[in-house]
């Protein structure tokens, strides 16, 4: 039996290049893209046809359109747009914003009913009750709402960890999983804007001390929940990115 | 080459019931699969497969392993278990679906 065509290692390369360069900066992608691009070309090959041929008709399937150019008066080139490519990353992203949002509210669900977690839902609301509401102790205030911030910061240790391990690949995973925890954010810019300050204020004081309690509790559980999706995620990503290393 | 647009709503029961028969199936494998089952009848086009793929991904009823195959990553997709059970209830669904066309398109069949 004849043997089967494989392509070489520095064919796949040139392939993973190729969609680099049509902007498909994220690794976690890219595995996929090539693997059905390199299995087609393999097909197609091991049916006569050339590599570059095998290419093109591969990379027509994902919906780019080929153009043949005329190259410095030489020779032709074929140019691919690439579209095919832009829309598969579009349709991805929807997903995978899906995905962890599904993923966070299967963690907030876990956290409203799990007694463990309830319990430090219960105290934390307890303590800031006290510093917020009860008593107006400016530093009492500060050390608390700084301990709850710093706690939710945990999430940017594998930030750092990334960036000192220099690993400059994206991961696509690793950014929707991230994206919560930084919407939240938002919450504390809000706490700015509805100051009260002057007569046009939207809250008097009492009010914005309640909203205040609120929207720090509801960081933290945005936070705590989110800080458990994207360990999972980390952890996952980065085995995967090891193992893809090794090849 | 039939009229793709009919096939186009049934993509996802496609995909979970090759998934039920086979275990674990990567994209390029399952374009190959229904290509062969329906004598090149249904082109299923990367464009339309991978989306679908990835929703049901998202939905949580399929689930990713990665291995190494000749120097690349694979992506295999299986089913979990309210993949499994998901599969079920949309065959059914289809079913149900294909009897009631059957009995708009040719009634004279019908036996009711």
């Amino acid at each position: 039996m004849k043997k089967k065509i494989t392509l070489t290692k520095e064919q796949i390369t040139y392939i993973d290049n190729y969609l680099k360069y049509h902007k498909i900066k994220y690794w976690d992608v890219r595995i996929e893209l090539l693997d059905h691009i390199v299995s087609d070309v393999e097909d197609r090959m091991n049916k006569k046809m050339s590599f570059d041929d095998a290419l093109i008709e591969a990379h027509k399937s994902f919906g780019n359109s080929m153009k043949m150019f005329w190259n410095s008066g030489i020779e032709y080139s074929i140019f691919e747009n690439g579209q095919g490519y832009k829309d598969f990353l579009i349709e991805k992203r929807k997903q995978i914003n899906r995905k962890y949002r599904k993923l966070l509210n299967k963690e907030l669900k876990n956290f409203f009913t799990s007694i463990n977690t309830l319990l430090l839902f219960f105290f934390l609301a307890l303590i800031l009750y006290f510093v917020i509401i009860l008593n107006e102790n400016k530093v009492l205030q500060i050390t608390v709402l700084v301990g709850v911030f710093l706690y939710s910061m945990r999430v940017y240790l594998f930030t750092l960890r990334h960036w000192i391990q220099k690993k400059k690949e994206k991961s696509i995973n690793l950014e929707f999983a991230v994206n919560y925890i930084l919407l939240s954010m938002l919450l504390l810019n809000f706490l700015s804007l509805l100051k009260p300050e002057g007569d046009s204020s939207i809250l008097n004081l009492q009010q914005y001390h309640w909203f205040f309690l609120v929207s720090v509790l509801f960081f933290f559980v945005i936070n705590y929940c989110g800080y458990i999706v994207y360990k999972r995620t980390y952890k996952y990503f980065s085995n995967l990115y090891n193992k893809l290393e090794s090849i | 080459m039939g009229n793709q647009k009919l096939y186009k709503g049934s993509l996802q029961t496609i995909i979970l019931k090759l998934l039920e028969q086979n275990d674990k199936m990567y994209g390029y494998e399952i374009t190959q699969k229904v290509k062969e089952l329906t004598k090149g009848e249904l082109k299923i086009t990367e464009g339309a497969l991978y989306p679908a793929l990835h929703k049901l991904e998202a939905d949580g009823l399929l689930d990713v392993e990665v291995a190494k195959v000749d120097n690349r990553l694979r992506k295999y997709y299986k089913l979990t278990e309210n993949g499994t059970k998901e599969t079920v209830s949309r065959l059914a669904e289809m079913e149900e679906f294909l009897r009631t066309m059957q009995t708009l398109v040719n009634p004279k069949f019908s036996l009711e």
